[in-house]
């Protein structure tokens, strides 16, 4: 079934569209969750959540194409998780960091996997991770993301500068352990 | 080095992997995270039901309150003013009237148009006007005289005695002895004990 045609059922409160609906995205938005939480009991909360929101504000959202869509159900998820986090741990934005150059050889593609990949993000302190994965993977800009997690630009950049130099530094760990 | 080279192949291998690497638990609490939806839905179905309903209840609730406080207000103020248009009344009739003011009381309002009036009258007291001159106070009396002058004549009338108080008379009739006359009586014979003491009987009385 079409993703506009999901909606429309589910509008008129079809029990098998909001099936149709959880079960076509419920995966995107597990790891959409995950990515930023990085804890499975974490994310099943802030999925249901994000479902709830999703299926109850359903009729107020104007269907325009499948991307906008999905990217409002993205936000959703984004936004529950940063406000689930924060509301068990006051999030920090770790100032302090180790500046250390930067190996371009680190960074060939062919040798990195998606298992390296999900270990370094999750292994970042909570701000790091969630700048960077906001920006770098969901595709967000600095200004989206200062007004998401209520701080300065200014301070977005500066973790995402750091993030990197911290993600840098996991790979040639992770290098030097294979060695 | 360029740093945005770390998202751009981040990103390019998280978009490879096409969500796949926590599929696995991702799909084994799928459906547990959708129990729980439906529950969520169902209860907040209810929720929003016993929402609808308390409303309902509170908006009838604040109606009834807002009529019968109006009704209060409005009864209270006609009261207020029937009060006042029956004191100004009763004023007008006080003076008519020329009745102390203090002696009509407005009782009980029993009705809007019926008022129960109470009249309490004043207790008069009449204090004597006239000085009355008590001159004495007086007191009949049976005086008894006893002497002991035999001459003195019993046939003596009953005395009125003015300006004296029946306990003093009492006292002076009660408490004056009886004078009698001494004579010596000679009385033969005696006890046992008299006998041997040889002792005479002679006896003053």
């Amino acid at each position: 079934m079409e993703l506009k045609e999901i909606i429309k059922h589910c509008r008129s409160g079809s029990q098998l569209a909001f099936n149709s609906l959880f079960n076509k995205y419920y995966q995107l938005l597990y790891h959409v969750s995950k990515r930023i939480l990085g804890n499975h009991h974490d994310v099943e909360d802030v999925i249901i959540l994000s479902f709830t929101k999703i299926f109850k504000n359903i009729n107020k959202v104007e269907y325009i194409n499948d991307p906008c869509f999905v990217k409002w159900m993205k936000t959703i998820a984004i936004n529950e998780s940063i406000r689930f986090i924060d509301s068990k741990k006051k999030l920090e934005f770790i100032e302090d960091v180790r500046v250390v150059e930067i190996d371009d050889s680190l960074l060939n593609e062919p040798e990195l996997d998606i298992d390296i990949v999900y270990k370094t993000i999750n292994q970042l302190p909570d701000g790091y991770r969630i700048v960077f994965t906001l920006f770098a993977i969901e595709g967000y800009n600095h200004k989206d993301i200062s007004q998401m997690l209520n701080i300065t630009e200014s301070t977005s950049k500066s973790q995402l500068r750091k993030a990197r130099i911290r993600i840098v530094n996991q790979l040639k760990d992770f290098e030097n352990g294979h060695k | 080095m360029d740093t945005n080279k770390i998202d751009e192949v981040f990103k390019k291998i998280i978009d490879n992997n096409n969500n796949e690497y926590y599929q696995s638990e991702a799909l084994n609490s799928k459906d547990r995270i959708w129990d729980k939806l439906k529950m969520a839905s169902l209860n907040s179905g209810r929720r929003a039901l016993l929402i609808k309903i308390l409303a309902a209840a509170s908006i009838i609730l604040l109606f009834l309150s807002s009529i019968l406080f109006y009704n209060l207000k409005h009864e209270y103020k006609r009261n207020q003013s029937l009060a006042n248009y029956y004191t100004t009344k009763l004023k007008n009739l006080n003076t008519y009237l020329s009745i102390p003011k203090d002696t009509i009381y407005i009782q009980k309002y029993l009705h809007d148009t019926i008022v129960k009036i109470e009249k309490r009258e004043k207790i008069k007291v009449e204090y004597l006007t006239q000085n009355i001159h008590i001159v004495d106070t007086v007191y009949k009396t049976d005086t008894v005289y006893k002497t002991t002058d035999k001459s003195v004549d019993f046939n003596i009338p009953k005395i009125i005695n003015e300006g004296k108080s029946l306990e003093i008379q009492s006292f002076v009739n009660t408490k004056q002895p009886v004078v009698k006359n001494k004579k010596f009586a000679l009385r033969f014979g005696g006890n046992n004990n008299e006998l041997e003491d040889t002792r005479l009987a002679f006896k003053h009385e």
